[in-house]
């Protein structure tokens, strides 16, 4: 399923550059609301359809946390950030320093999480959506520990295409990895390939 | 549905619920939030949400991005401890001198700006996670002292059993050495009994010492190849002469399936059936202690099986007993007198078992005998080449 699928690599390159910026924004949000020091390495992105070996890797990070949120209204798709668990526990200690230390992941730490992966959906996706011109509508964030399901239930949907940014977050010195992923119906991808070409390529 | 009562149904709802218009003005709290802050309608109506919360130019924020980029945003507890203050009583539990929330804004569809703003007490389920962290790393705690104290204790059972045999052994070597020489029948009756009794001290010190070496993951295998008819006959002749003496028939089935030689460790087999017959030798009074073998090629998984049961027509053991008779220190209800030992002995076999890719059963019915079925494997490669020969 992975053919028939080519984009350009300068779209692909622009594609990453709105992704960076947007997540650049994510991690100075999170920095401030830390307090501590938040980089968000420059990621990397695969663009893969379903049933491909890309999205068939991602249900192989287990036991993994997944944050998804839901965006309407122009285009259409979901955004999620896939962690596996011991990054995901990693991160929330970092968030909230040492004196919450602990191993265990529990209620507390997850709407932790669910914060921090709005924050970074919302960096990725909103700056799509500015840098676009997509007027767009953000459910509520949810945090789903068996991340698998989800992957399984966005591949089942029919033509969905997915783009894969893979990256780090760093909290001081510490990296966690992480990945971004965002799932949109072949119709609505091909409106923001559209719209990034007309928008950063026409006069070329 | 839209012509059903928003507000009431709002009102209905365990958590806070408030909508904000455009510039942040408060435009309905639910009775949740009426009643926590003491308030009444008329004094909220119309109020700037700033005036109400806790680090307001953060909050005021996060409210212009939500409604700017229209998403819905999730405020968590342990980034923000609360949104609004809400003052908790002196005596509650938690410890919070704040009630600590979780909130979710939500943009609202077809208004220019509204907000719907949700508020969750979470302070219990703080209060419920630390105390259950707390309790967490107590029992990590007790765990790791627990299995510490486990393996100093056992360091210290092998070296005092080591410290015991060697001094035990100079006993016996000597009494040994005394028997050889002139003695009248009341010194050699003498000699007997310091013989049997360091014999069974011995004993007793070699059981400890393998258990300790169990409990402290020392306890190792050494397979060599043996022939197994010759080492279970060694075994039979300790007990020819007891069995001899209550009249027991003592029968040894060996099956044509059990090949010659065998690849495991010789000692810990004969130190199995060993123990195995002498609990049966021991408690058995009438009839016959029988040790039959068979073997079975598991080719798939390229290894030999070999199976042994010690069967007696003794006086059996209750299903109660049954359930324990491999844990440490359990003897069955036999009297004392009889059954003097550690208690040990089948939990070791169980271990040499497991430790020789086997495991051990027991059949047993009350007034009707029992019988003991353990294997040991081996790998097929190792016997197959003397199998050829």
């Amino acid at each position: 399923m992975s053919t028939g699928l080519h984009i350009d690599e300068s779209l692909k390159e622009a594609f990453i550059e709105i992704a960076n910026i947007g997540i650049g924004k994510a991690a100075d949000s999170l920095s401030r609301l830390a307090q501590k020091h938040v980089q968000i390495s420059v990621p990397t992105i695969k663009f893969a359809q379903n049933e491909s070996e890309e999205i068939e890797m991602l249900k192989n990070l287990e036991p993994s946390v997944l944050i998804e949120q839901e965006f309407t209204d122009d285009i259409n798709g979901t955004g999620c950030l896939i962690l596996n668990s011991n990054g995901a526990l990693k991160l929330a200690q970092l968030l909230l320093g040492g004196k919450h230390a602990s191993d265990l992941f529990g209620e507390i730490e997850q709407g932790a999480i669910l914060e921090l992966g709005n924050i970074m959906i919302c960096g990725l996706i909103g700056n799509l959506a500015n840098m676009l011109d997509f007027e767009l509508y953000y459910n509520v964030p949810e945090i789903q520990l068996s991340g698998v399901n989800k992957i399984d239930s966005l591949q089942k949907s029919e033509g969905s295409l997915f783009a894969i940014l893979e990256c780090q977050l760093s909290i001081d010195v510490e990296e966690v990895s992480g990945s971004l992923i965002i799932s949109m119906s072949t119709e609505d991808f091909m409106k923001v390939i559209e719209r990034v070409h007309s928008k950063y390529f026409s006069n070329q | 549905m839209n012509e059903l009562p928003a507000a009431d149904i709002l009102d209905t709802l365990p958590h806070g619920s408030m909508i904000l218009d455009d510039e942040n003005k408060i435009t309905f709290a639910n009775r949740w939030v009426l009643k926590n802050l003491n308030l009444k309608e008329a004094d909220i109506a119309g109020k700037n949400i700033k005036e109400l919360v806790s680090n307001s130019d953060w909050i005021m924020e996060k409210l212009a991005f939500a409604r700017e980029q229209r998403s819905s945003l999730v405020l968590s507890q342990r980034l923000h401890s609360y949104f609004i203050p809400i003052k908790l009583p002196e005596s509650h539990l938690s410890g919070h001198e704040f009630m600590q929330q979780e909130v979710v804004i939500v943009p609202i569809k077809k208004t220019k700006g509204w907000l719907h703003i949700t508020i969750r007490d979470v302070t219990s389920v703080v209060v419920g996670d630390s105390k259950l962290k707390a309790l967490y790393h107590q029992l990590e705690e007790g765990k790791e002292k627990a299995e510490s104290e486990v393996l100093r204790k056992s360091a210290f059972l092998a070296m005092m059993s080591h410290d015991i045999r060697t001094p035990m052994n100079g006993v016996l070597g000597y009494a040994d050495l005394l028997s050889t020489t002139e003695l009248t029948d009341p010194q050699k009756m003498y000699l007997d009994v310091i013989r049997s009794s360091g014999n069974m001290l011995l004993h007793l010190v070699s059981e400890i010492l393998d258990f300790s070496k169990i409990e402290a993951g020392k306890l190792k295998i050494d397979p060599e190849l043996f022939t197994i008819r010759r080492a279970v006959r060694e075994v039979i002749d300790i007990f020819v002469p007891e069995a001899k003496i209550k009249s027991l028939s003592l029968v040894v089935d060996i099956d044509e399936s059990v090949p010659v030689h065998f690849f495991q460790d010789k000692l810990r087999f004969k130190q199995i059936i060993t123990n195995l017959l002498s609990n049966a030798v021991k408690f058995t009074t009438k009839g016959y202690v029988m040790i039959r073998i068979r073997c079975v090629n598991e080719v798939d998984e390229g290894k030999a099986r070999l199976n042994v049961e010690i069967k007696d027509t003794g006086p059996g053991i209750s299903k109660e007993a049954q359930e324990n008779i491999f844990k440490e220190f359990v003897q069955t209800g036999q009297s004392t007198s009889k059954a003097a030992g550690t208690g040990l002995g089948l939990t070791i076999c169980r271990k040499l078992c497991q430790l020789m890719e086997g495991e051990i059963e027991l059949e047993s019915e009350e007034g009707k005998g029992s019988n003991f079925k353990f294997h040991i494997r081996c790998s097929l490669n190792e016997i197959i080449p003397i199998l050829s020969k």
